[in-house]
């Protein structure tokens, strides 16, 4: 087979013979802009000298990429072919969603690339991809700041010390240094550079590794003592403070460049050697690659295409307009690429840089990681114990994924998933069938009453329809799902596993952020808390507007609901921003420059808390408003007239009334607030550690941030859905009691 | 208890004056009824003894104290609205002592005064019971149990009756008599109705167009009304207005009429001439008896409809293009369209000036 693989291949690459058929290949990519054009070039002129293949790129953007990827291979509609980084060749391949490429490969073909670039595609000693390029960070600085980039990490904490207290020309202060440094990929090169490491030789978790901890030392020099990098960053506040001539050096990729100002004159430097270790920082390196689906109609055609991209040809045009560190080691020596010192900075970087492990299990340490190095960050914990705590919680996440991946090899398969559609739409339609049994004279009545009324029926029935499509059958499906256990593309019987996992809190103890009874405990503080100032604020702002000697109230009316009507995302984000420690209006009104809202649980809570209140205050304006003006005014005559003071007017007669519209009002609030997910995530982002997660989010995190666990995750949500369902049960018995005043 | 005093007041709404100049002395004890069209100003007055609407001008003095800054709740009054205003949300006996609950009374007082309460008006066995269950008459007896509870100095109706049928109304008019008659309280009542204020009333307040017109017991307000509002307002069926010309003799000229005016007027309309307005209820005309046929008093007129009560027969004429009421006896049989003759009786009429409508007899 080996030996036969490159006359397979050159019989493809030869002209087409008549009658021969054309080979149709998919290819998947999420590159933008420049990146998308020079490889959409590159495919032009592959298909100008193939004629035989017909290469078909589809964009898909890359929020969705991952997963989209994920579902569709293993029912065939996927790509033969994809781009993606490398990271996550090691669970696709226990998945069996990609191919190995060991068979088709020609002797020598390898030597094209920087070796750095092959090892983290091969998994299990085989090779799984062909890199289109790599990406690493290094220092960019402004050059109108910076005038020589620094070479160890002592000159550049005094070089960044240099400009503290300075201030732009517009009063705004200046940072001597900027980049993510609560960010695991970011950190990485002072974590290697300080000789720590994520796993030891065997593979094993070794997040408390003493070099880790001295990289977290100088993490907490940076920002806690030093205070040179300021404490709140996000990619957008390092683009927009370097743009804006207020950071003199970040750390970053090579997207980077496409980001920059052309305003600003910049330059890009190797990160600093580390003064205690006496190595330079190694930063992260990953490959993009091109990868095979293991579901590739004609994989050797596949092949060809993915050869063909990789050639030095190509890499050069995407090296040039794409602006791409490429994997291919002689593009660096074509005269137009030298020309270009950033470039050749990434690919000296290259030297220094550590492969991204491929190993499933490094997916799981992201979070726990970024966790103590925000912890340290913001004098949360030493390194040490931030560091003790991260080990056990990857280290748990991952001895689950593993147990998990044991369950292998058994008699499974897709079916299983089916399975677990079946028994999700099985036990609905069970509990449906029990519940008609139950009920059976009313449900008989029910029958007899939709035959007489067969056309009003016909005229919902498409409604219903589209609601057992969109509400009935996911919900089903998440059931289901709830009972199975993930691993690796594949579903196994679980049984009650992962409601009993959760309700006893197996992993972790009752009081760590983790626990379901924490998240719980949270979510119904939240919940609480919110709907309580909703109503607060939307009732007293209704008594004012409905105050008839205020003038303009048409426009306050409109003015008030403008923050219903804006998305909520939209909100959040903007929320977020104002919260910002160094840039966000709220410090400055507050005169607090430098604090971090998101350092603390409670600071945090309360942040997501007024975001939410000003997006949800509204809602209840506008009913208690409406149930306001349907009160009579000779009630409050009468009441005058009978002597009741104006707060007990509000007691007796206002709260009373209002309150057949408040309660509805109430019920849809709590259950808004208590699934709100936008908000958490995106304005706290459940920082710090998650403690400020509720029920929602931490479902959605168990299914997409620790380990695919997508069955724990939908318990999660049908616990979720059960404790609002006996909520709404037990308030619609209330509600009933107290409808209907005015009858 | 105690009088209420109105001297010269006056409300303003924007810039119009909706009661203007309202001089009224109401007695310890007296039963006073507000009567007037729609818009006369009579809810206005009412809602600014109420203390609901503020005073613009003049003043008003509850029990000697000048009461015009003084809030509701302090002015010692309980008014009931024409819609009730009964709490939704509260019982019969909750909506009952709101009024003693919100002034602090001791529960045992309050217990005792709901009951009498009840009592009067006959709502002991709804007391549980929430306005949405009872009928009008109900809720009415309700509104009117949460004013009596308070024992106020001054009871405030506001067309309490208007959303009764007719038959209820009349029942709970006598039943509303009976209450004063108890609880000898000032009343001031408010009414479009005027059958209601001659009724009920002591003294009757007829306003127009925000103007007093005219104070008196009903007696004196429908025998002696002081201009032709008061005599087309007050009685039922209503006065008959025929225009015509104060002559030489003296005598009333129209259309196809000459009356002599009796002795008794002539010193009222002494040195008088031109357009008068005689007024004559229907009691004092009545189809000429065709002996009396030809005679020089007589008016000429024509059987329009005729209505039978019973007891009494109206008759409706065409005079001279417009339409008069004569009461009949209940047997009266002359045919529609039959030409008549129409005998007066000019010694119980009235005479009102033709451009400012004041009484001259």
């Amino acid at each position: 087979m080996r030996t036969l693989a490159p006359i397979l291949l050159l019989s493809l690459l030869a002209p087409p013979a008549a009658g021969q058929d054309v080979a149709e290949v998919e290819l998947w990519h999420s590159y933008r802009e420049r990146e998308r054009a020079a490889l959409e070039k590159t495919i032009r002129d592959f298909a100008a000298e193939n004629p035989r293949i017909r290469v078909k790129a589809t964009f898909v953007p890359y929020d969705a990429y991952l997963d989209k990827i994920t579902a569709s291979i293993p029912r065939g509609h996927g790509p033969d072919v994809f781009i993606v980084a490398h990271d996550r060749i090691g669970g696709w391949a226990d998945a069996a969603l990609i191919a190995p490429l060991t068979a088709y490969l020609p002797p020598g073909l390898l030597d094209r690339f920087f070796k750095k670039t092959i090892d983290p595609l091969t998994y299990r000693r085989q090779l799984f991809g062909l890199p289109t390029s790599f990406k690493s960070t290094a220092l960019f600085y402004n050059r109108a700041l910076v005038p020589e980039p620094p070479r160890t990490t002592a000159e550049m904490i005094a070089l960044a010390e240099s400009f503290r207290g300075k201030l732009d020309k517009n009063g705004e202060p200046v940072y001597g240094l900027v980049y993510e440094h609560s960010s695991t990929y970011f950190h990485a090169a002072w974590l290697f550079g300080f000789k720590g490491q994520l796993f030891n030789s065997r593979g094993e978790l070794t997040l408390d590794h003493p070099g880790n901890a001295e990289s977290l030392h100088f993490l907490h020099k940076l920002v806690r003592e030093l205070h040179l990098v300021p404490e709140d960053v996000t990619s957008i506040k390092v683009t927009s403070l370097f743009n804006t001539g207020r950071a003199a050096m970040v750390i970053n990729g090579p997207w980077f460049r496409g980001e920059i100002d052309p305003g600003i004159d910049y330059g890009a430097a190797l990160l600093p050697e580390i003064a205690q270790s006496g190595i330079r920082a190694r930063p992260f390196v990953g490959a993009e690659a091109f990868l095979l689906s293991a579901k590739a109609k004609n994989p050797e055609a596949a092949f060809a295409v993915m050869e063909a991209l990789t050639r030095d040809s190509a890499a050069r045009v995407r090296c040039l307009e794409g602006f791409q560190p490429v994997a291919n080691v002689k593009v660096y020596d074509d005269p137009a690429v030298r020309a270009d010192p950033v470039m050749q900075i990434f690919r000296e970087e290259l030297e220094y840089a550590v492969p991204m492990s491929n190993d499933p299990a490094m997916r799981m340490v992201w979070v726990p990681l970024d966790h103590a190095l925000g912890n340290v960050a913001a004098g949360r914990a030493t390194p040490e114990q931030a560091l003790a705590e991260a080990q056990q919680r990857a280290g748990s996440q991952i001895a689950e994924f593993r147990k998990s991946a044991a369950l292998k090899g058994g008699d499974t398969g897709h079916d299983e998933f089916v399975r677990a559609i079946l028994w999700g739409l099985g036990g609905g339609l069970l509990t449906l069938l029990l519940v008609m049994a139950v009920l059976w004279k009313r449900v008989k009545r029910g029958f007899a009453e939709a035959v007489r009324q067969r056309s009003a029926y016909a005229y919902i029935a498409p409604a219903m329809l589209a609601m057992g499509l969109l509400v009935f059958v996911p919900f089903a499906v998440g059931l289901g799902l709830s009972f199975f256990h993930y691993s690796q593309g594949e579903y196994y019987y679980a049984g009650l596993k992962n409601f009993s996992d959760i309700l006893s809190s197996r992993e972790y103890p009752i009081t760590d952020s983790f626990s379901f009874y924490y998240k719980l405990f949270v979510t119904i503080v939240w919940t609480v808390s919110n709907v309580f100032l909703h109503l607060v604020i939307g009732l007293g702002l209704a008594l004012l507007l409905k105050n008839p000697l205020l003038k303009l109230k048409g426009l306050y009316r409109v003015l008030l609901i403008i923050p219903w009507a804006i998305p909520n995302y939209i909100t959040a984000i903007v929320w977020r921003g104002m919260f910002d420690a160094d840039e966000g209006v709220i410090n400055h009104l507050l005169g607090l420059q430098g604090f971090s809202w998101w350092n603390s649980p409670v600071s945090a809570f309360f942040a997501n808390l007024v975001c939410n209140c000003w997006l949800g205050f509204p809602f209840m304006m506008v009913v208690s408003l409406g149930a306001l003006q349907s009160i009579p005014k000779d009630l409050y005559e009468a009441a005058d007239v009978d002597g009741a003071s104006r707060w007990r007017k509000f007691r007796h007669i206002t709260l009373p009334l209002l309150k057949p519209a408040l309660f509805p009002a109430i019920i849809l609030g709590v259950i808004w607030t208590f699934n709100m997910f936008n908000v958490i995530y995106l304005v706290s982002r459940g920082a710090p550690n998650g403690s400020t997660d509720i029920l929602v989010i931490e479902a959605f995190r168990w299914a997409f941030e620790r380990g695919d666990r997508y069955g724990y995750a939908a318990a999660y949500s049908t616990l979720i859905f059960i404790i609002l369902l006996v909520y709404t049960l037990i308030t619609n018995r209330v509600t009933r009691a107290t409808e209907g005043a005015f009858e | 208890m105690a009088e209420v005093v109105l001297s010269g007041v006056g409300k303003l709404f924007g810039e119009q004056l909706v009661v203007r100049n309202v001089d009224l002395r109401i007695a310890d004890g007296e039963f006073v009824v507000l009567v007037g069209p729609s818009g006369c100003g009579k809810t206005t007055t009412l809602r600014m003894i109420a203390g609901l609407e503020e005073i613009s001008e003049g003043e008003l003095r509850i029990g000697g104290k000048r009461m015009n800054e003084v809030h509701p709740k302090d002015r010692d009054i309980a008014m009931v609205f024409q819609s009730y205003a009964l709490y939704p949300h509260m019982s019969v006996r909750d909506n009952i002592s709101f009024g003693l609950r919100m002034r602090g009374m001791k529960k045992a007082e309050i217990e005792s005064r709901v009951a009498e309460a009840a009592d009067i008006l006959g709502l002991s066995e709804l007391l549980e019971r929430k306005p949405k269950e009872l009928s009008g008459g109900q809720r009415q007896r309700v509104a009117m149990g949460r004013a009596i509870v308070r024992k106020p100095k001054v009871f405030l109706f506001d067309e309490p009756l208007s959303n009764l049928d007719a038959k209820l109304r009349v029942q709970m008019r006598a039943e509303i008599a009976k209450l004063h008659k108890r609880l000898s309280t000032t009343i001031v009542y408010v009414t479009h109705d005027q059958v209601e204020a001659m009724t009920l009333a002591e003294r009757i307040v007829v306003m127009d167009r925000g103007v007093v017109q005219q104070v008196g017991t009903p007696l004196e307000v429908f025998t002696h009304p002081r201009n032709r509002f008061v005599a087309g307002f007050i009685g039922s069926p209503a006065m008959n207005f025929i225009p015509c010309e104060l002559g030489e003799g003296p005598s009333l000229s129209g259309q196809g009429f000459r009356l002599r005016l009796p002795e008794v007027h002539r010193a009222a309309v002494q040195g008088r001439a031109g357009k008068v307005e005689l007024g004559i209820r229907p009691t004092h005309m009545r189809v000429a008896s065709e002996k009396a046929a030809g005679a020089s008093d007589l008016l000429p007129a024509q059987i329009e409809v005729r209505e039978p009560m019973g007891t009494e027969t109206y008759v409706y004429l065409s005079f001279a293009g417009q339409m008069l009421c004569v009461r009949e006896e209940a047997g009266f049989a002359a045919p529609v369209g039959a030409k008549v003759e129409l005998e007066l009786d000019l010694m119980a009429a009235h005479l009102f000036d033709g451009q400012s409508g004041e009484v001259i007899f």
